[in-house]
């Protein structure tokens, strides 16, 4: 005997088909700017964030700390694709966005801007996973239990965590920049 | 909570409370600023710390590049697209399976010489047809097959034994501690077949997948079982560690 899927058998729900829009319209440019400045690579980012959507469409209801959830599964599927350094599937076709990346750095700024972002860049490379992250959420506005929650930690500890990975990013980026 | 007047300065999580948390605990905040309005140096750092973090969010917001346009349609139709596909290709994998199965008995049994064909004319020849003896086995009930998410009680000191299997059993299991006596194992993606029995869930994998595990405080034991192999065997709930961890779910021996 097998069991189907609800996946398979039931119909989306027009609520949840409602909420998932709001849900996408509030937090899809969060969950992109979160895992862009995680990776370092918007094309990347672009494609995990669409198929954390995805994933949460298919589930068929939002689970009670959906922010959590969806930075959860971003960081496995992330995680995933380091493991086995495959290639993800193009699921949606992309917008012809690299131009506009570009345009929006006024030329005047670009050397100057360029060289700040290989350094932010960097001091971020040289944090931990988990310090990298929780200031990552925290810039999201993401709580301290969605924080703990999503990175494994106490939440008592958050806190301190985020105060001491705040002057280990300012130590780096110092450090890069003299 | 310590009284902010009586230590000489602020603790981490007091200083952290004024930077990250603001307006969430009043009565933290209160004895903190009444701290500060006596304590130059304390002063001093949470301003340098405020600096820091607003230097902090500027630099990092160096790093954006616009969001792609991209609407909750396009979403949608991507999700209903794979999820069609993967369905189709599953129902046909399960037919070609079948008929493999159905036609390679079917065949072996035909076959005069074969273990299967003389083991036929045993049964049905010194019976006169099929006969099983439901005492030679004692039966322990299956696990029942249920829902892709799956949720039990769970007595205080309890043993859980989670158990996956399959060919492509693997991924990773997201443990998470509660204060409550539920159990319940979940996962986003839906290539998996659940069965309960007590004290134990049985998953069989289609495909790797990424698990949330929940387990209360007081479960005694728990164990992870990848095929044959355990992966994880003790209290999950240790003092001193953190209530949430993750578990591969790899076959020690298994090579990738």
């Amino acid at each position: 005997m097998n069991v189907r899927s609800r996946d398979e058998t039931d119909e989306t729900p027009p609520a949840f088909e409602e909420s998932f829009r709001r849900l996408f319209d509030a937090q899809y440019a969060s969950l992109f700017r979160y895992l862009q400045r995680l990776t370092g690579e918007p094309d990347a980012a672009e494609d995990l964030a669409q198929e954390v959507f995805v994933r949460l469409y298919q589930r068929g209801s939002l689970p009670d700390d959906v922010r959590g959830w969806m930075a959860t599964v971003a960081h496995n599927l992330l995680r995933d694709e380091k493991r086995t350094g495959k290639r993800r599937l193009q699921l949606i076709q992309a917008h012809p966005l690299d131009l506009e990346r570009t345009s929006v750095v006024a030329a005047d700024e670009k050397v100057l801007g360029e060289e700040r972002r290989r350094q932010v860049r960097a001091a971020l490379d040289r944090l931990s996973d988990r310090d990298r992250r929780m200031l990552l959420l925290r810039q999201e506005g993401y709580s301290y239990r969605e924080i703990a929650h999503v990175v494994g930690v106490s939440e008592t500890s958050v806190g301190t965590l985020l105060l001491r990975a705040t002057a280990l990013f300012n130590t780096a980026y110092k450090g890069k920049k003299s | 909570m310590t009284d902010v007047l009586s230590s000489p300065h602020l603790n981490e999580t007091e200083i952290a409370a004024l930077i990250y948390t603001v307006g969430l605990d009043r009565d933290l905040e209160r004895r903190a600023y009444s701290h500060l309005a006596i304590c130059a140096e304390c002063t001093r750092l949470i301003g340098t710390l405020r600096d820091a973090d607003r230097d902090m969010s500027s630099l990092l917001s160096s790093l954006d590049v616009p969001a792609p346009s991209q609407s909750a349609d396009s979403i949608i139709r991507a999700a209903q697209r794979q999820k069609n596909g993967f369905a189709f290709s599953r129902r046909r994998a399960a037919a070609v399976v079948g008929f493999v199965i159905v036609a390679g008995t079917t065949a072996a049994a035909a076959i005069p010489s074969t273990p299967l064909h003389r083991l036929l004319l045993k049964v049905l020849g010194s019976s006169g047809g099929f006969n099983v003896d439901s005492r030679s086995t004692p039966r322990t009930p299956e696990p029942q097959p249920v829902s892709p998410a799956v949720s039990l009680p769970a007595k205080p000191g309890a043993a859980l034994e989670v158990s996956f299997s399959g060919s492509s059993a693997g991924g990773t299991l997201d443990v998470h501690i509660i204060d409550q006596d539920q159990v319940s194992l979940s996962s986003p993606s839906a290539g998996a077949i659940y069965r309960v029995s007590a004290n134990r869930i049985a998953v069989e994998q289609t495909t790797p997948a990424t698990f949330q595990l929940t387990v209360p405080r007081s479960l005694h034991e728990l164990r992870v079982r990848v095929g044959t192999a355990v992966v994880f065997e003790r209290r999950p709930a240790v003092p001193g560690t953190a209530d949430s961890f993750t578990i591969q779910l790899t076959r020690p021996n298994a090579s990738r």
